[in-house]
């Protein structure tokens, strides 16, 4: 087995614990009836996602594990561009290890390299929507301008104008 | 809300496979070569210092947690 750092061993206990934490994700990213939520590239099993139940020996079937990360934030209108960086990783293979199948058969080290993905967003939100949750539309704004009808003199169409746009 | 599983394609978000801009951004992020993070990194737009200042991600079940959590173990002050 590899040698795991306390912070993984730390997440993993979490895991265990969270059952069934994919169903609050999906209602916050693809059901949320509080605020517009554009959700960017969800994972196949937040989106599938059902509860798997009780096993017939009445204890909670295991849940996917998770293998995803997220991040969230406010966006005033407009043109975003993100960049997402995964630095690459060195991986040490213990020494009983090295004549295992591939990859991990005659190396010591495995080197995961840097992975770079671009996004660019647009969001035309609505501004006459008054949602509380968003911080910058709290503020007080001015009315908007109101213009009056323009009023043009009927005119019945000829019928050359009638042949014209038949 | 964006999402990254550092293992699949991300097929909504378009992947920059020339290694020199790959080194390039590392360098302007301030990662070394033996950095050993294991959290993806985003930057850009949403954050008030552009392309300069970087924030890592949360793992899906930790952010789910802590979106729905309200006990004072976890979270002691209010922000928001």
């Amino acid at each position: 087995m590899f040698a795991k750092t306390s912070q993984s061993v730390a997440m993993d206990d979490i895991g265990k614990r969270l059952r069934g934490w994919a169903a609050p994700l999906k209602h916050k990213a693809l059901f949320n009836d509080l605020v517009d939520v554009q959700a960017v590239n969800v994972p196949q099993y937040v989106a599938d996602y059902k509860d798997p139940g009780v096993a017939a020996s009445g204890r909670p079937m295991q849940a996917a594990p998770c293998s995803s990360f997220a991040y969230a934030a406010y966006l005033p209108p407009g043109i975003h561009q993100f960049l997402i960086y995964i630095p690459g990783r060195s991986i040490r293979i213990p020494h009983e290890l090295k004549h295992a199948p591939a990859p991990a058969a005659g190396r010591e080290l495995i080197s995961v390299p840097s992975r770079l993905f671009c996004k660019t967003i647009i969001v035309n939100l609505s501004q006459c929507d008054a949602v509380p949750e968003i911080p910058f539309q709290s503020e007080e704004k001015p009315p908007p301008k109101t213009i009056s009808n323009v009023w043009r003199k009927w005119r019945h169409d000829s019928e050359e104008d009638i042949a014209k746009a038949l | 809300m964006i999402f990254v599983d550092k293992r699949a394609d991300n097929s909504d978000l378009e992947e920059i496979t020339d290694p020199s801009i790959i080194a390039q951004v590392s360098s302007n992020l301030n990662f070394g070569a033996d950095a050993d993070d294991y959290a993806p990194v985003i930057c850009g737009s949403i954050i008030n210092g552009g392309f300069k200042r970087k924030l890592k991600m949360l793992r899906s079940d930790l952010f789910s947690l802590l979106s729905v959590c309200k006990s004072d173990a976890i979270i002691t002050e209010w922000k928001q």
